[in-house]
């Protein structure tokens, strides 16, 4: 632990956590970017970096842009990231009486909140968990990829139909190249260039970046108009203020840690949950989407703590807690660093140093932003024109540079263009990607079970954990046919 | 008949059966089990089925719903495909294709990005202001992965 500490505390450390967090926070207050696209586009820059360093980065980048939306929320009614639409609907009406800075100033506050409170959690609870997560065999493993996949398909916005689509879409791109449990080659239709499948940068860059470029572009000629910040002096809520927001606080920090422990779940999701029981439990509910100041708080503790919460999963089963962390698993494997139940044991001094990161990271996110949000304001008015052409040309050198071919620029290309009908057709992306990352654990937990038990799919009634993660994932695919029809959400 | 089907709803469907069709038949391909009792082909063929069952499922759930009153999932309304967009599509495609064709790296992006920016702004008189940004990019990061980060950048053959 004090070996991680140290590292987390190195200057060139702090320094790279600084630099991602001030990154993270920048391309987060931008609509149309996230800390998915930008944690992306830097990870070929990381080759060159010493492991924990660039874990560090990434982590500052989820950790700021996390924030960052709340920006362009708040000024353009546009969230920067997903995360942030629940804070729009009071951030901005703030915005609009002419309480702009306020909005801003108990949103970076609550942000801060959320975020150390989830970062106690994530403390307290991975180290037991990596201990109980030792003892899972491969039965365990599999229902429990099993289940997060199905998980995310049920919460991902939209049907479970089109999200359960794009998670088994996930899992089949993953399926080109060489099998990993018996070496067979497989859908590599004559190309020796598919020998090593699709690498996973190019595959995260197309999904996530390169099909919001194509989204930017088709809004590029609306013009949101920016409300002015205003005096900004005094804005920053008194102590006794915040003590009227205690409650508020310590619940939704507590709502986003939990939604973020449970595998697959994103942070909008926690800021809906945050959002939805702080209204339920206001003494003055309808003043929720009026400019209340509950509503921002609610909302920016939950989805900040999110991120702590999401993090358990991911260090001590290797599952990450939501879709953007899958990058970070991604930049764990392309470092040689094997992410799940062993990490304690092989990197725990990594696994300290990235639980202080994160804690940093809040607090940086803190200083940053309530020192320069003014100035960060002016960054969100950058034209499509501009920001589209740069942002492709650094993909393609991004995923160009993985293994020195053009052959991975086209699969970026293809999934962009995959990515981009996906969303035309409001089937989410969060699922696509969890599934091709956990596509090929998942397979080898499975045979490895199935070997160990001659292929009889009846032995895991002898694991009663993974039975039971079994019959969850069942209850969740079941449940939406079972519930009392009422006026149905369709696309 | 068809107008009762939701367009993503067909469009779902058609890609589930499309590529459940290709594993299904790729499957076919993959040697039998030697060493273990699933085999390489058991994931590709139970994701074939039930990719083909979901997009079928899809279809189902559109027709079901047709004529329903309908609770948009969000405000927002959902941006049409601009020209501006298949334009773009179009340029991406041609700024690798022209690296393989030996353009290079400087070339191609300078091309790119000029090509770029004035066909997202709509706008044809951003030429001069794009061609000044797309050679600082193309000859700037042509430069800077190059030489401060070791990045093998495809070079323009004579």
């Amino acid at each position: 632990m004090i070996d991680g500490i140290l590292i987390a505390l190195h200057p060139m450390a702090l320094f790279w956590t600084l630099i991602g967090t001030a990154g993270g926070i920048v391309v987060g207050a931008i609509p149309g970017l996230g800390g998915g696209m930008l944690m992306a586009l830097a990870l070929p820059l990381t080759f060159a970096m010493q492991p924990a360093e660039a874990i560090l980065l990434m982590i500052g980048i989820h950790v700021g842009s996390v924030s960052g939306g709340l920006i362009s929320a708040t000024l353009l009614k546009m969230p920067g990231t997903p995360s942030s639409v629940m804070s729009t609907f009071d951030g901005y009406p703030m915005a609009v009486q002419g309480k702009a800075a306020r909005a801003l100033s108990l949103g970076i506050g609550s942000s801060l909140v959320g975020g150390l409170i989830a970062g106690v959690a994530l403390i307290f609870l991975a180290p037991p968990l990596s201990i109980w997560a030792l003892k899972i065999g491969p039965w365990e493993l599999a229902a429990l990829v099993l289940t997060a996949l199905v998980l995310v398909a049920a919460i991902a916005q939209g049907s479970l139909i089109k999200g359960l689509f794009s998670a088994v879409l996930g899992v089949i791109a993953a399926l080109p190249g060489l099998a990993e449990s018996d070496g067979q080659m497989r859908y590599t239709f004559g190309i020796d260039d598919m020998a090593a499948g699709f690498r996973l940068l190019p595959v995260l860059l197309g999904i996530f970046v390169i099909s919001q470029l194509l989204s930017v572009t088709d809004k590029a000629l609306q013009k949101g108009h920016a409300i002015s910040l205003g005096q900004t002096a005094g804005a920053f809520p008194r102590l006794r203020e915040w003590r009227g927001h205690t409650g508020n606080i310590l619940r939704s920090s507590g709502i986003g840690t939990f939604v973020g422990i449970l595998p697959g779940v994103g942070a909008s999701i926690s800021s809906m949950v945050g959002y939805g029981v702080a209204r339920a439990m206001s003494r003055t509910p309808e003043k929720f989407g009026t400019g209340h100041e509950e509503g921002i708080v609610a909302s920016e503790a939950a989805n900040n703590a999110n991120v702590g919460g999401a993090m358990i999963p991911l260090i001590t089963l290797g599952i990450p807690g939501a879709p953007v962390d899958a990058i970070l698993l991604g930049a764990m494997i392309l470092h040689r660093i094997q992410p799940g139940p062993l990490l304690f044991q092989t990197n725990g001094a990594l696994v300290w140093a990235m639980m202080m990161a994160y804690m940093i990271a809040n607090v940086m996110m803190f200083i940053i932003m309530i020192m320069n949000y003014r100035q960060i304001a002016r960054v969100i008015t950058i034209p499509a024109q501009f920001l589209v052409p740069v942002v492709f040309v650094f993909c393609l050198i991004g995923s160009y540079s993985v293994g020195n071919r053009l052959f991975d620029v086209w699969v970026m290309l293809g999934f962009g263009i995959l990515g981009y009908c996906l969303d035309r057709a409001r089937i989410p992306l969060g699922p696509f990607i969890i599934g091709f990352v956990l596509a090929t654990p998942f397979e080898a937990e499975l045979r490895t079970a199935l070997q160990l038990s001659d292929g009889s799919l009846m032995a895991i009634v002898d694991h009663p954990i993974a039975l039971g993660l079994v019959f969850l994932a069942l209850i969740l695919l079941v449940a939406p046919f079972l519930r009392r029809r009422v006026p149905e959400v369709v696309e | 008949m068809f107008t009762r089907f939701n367009p993503t709803a067909v469009f779902t469907a058609a890609l589930g059966i499309a590529i459940g069709s290709v594993l299904l038949i790729g499957a076919g391909d993959i040697s039998p089990p030697m060493f273990d009792p699933v085999g390489s082909a058991a994931l590709p063929r139970a994701c074939g089925v039930v990719i083909i069952a979901l997009g079928l499922g899809a279809l189902a759930q559109s027709w079901k719903n047709s004529g329903r009153p309908v609770v948009s999932i969000t405000d927002e309304a959902v941006a049409q495909t601009r020209p501006a967009t298949l334009g773009l599509t179009g340029l991406m495609v041609l700024y690798p294709l022209g690296m393989e064709l030996g353009l290079g790296f400087a070339l191609s992006t300078i091309a790119f990005v000029a090509l770029s920016i004035p066909l997202i702004a709509a706008r044809w008189r951003a030429l001069p202001v794009a061609l000044v940004v797309a050679l600082a990019l193309g000859l700037g990061s042509q430069w800077l992965f190059t030489n401060a980060f070791y990045v093998d950048l495809p070079q323009f053959n004579d």
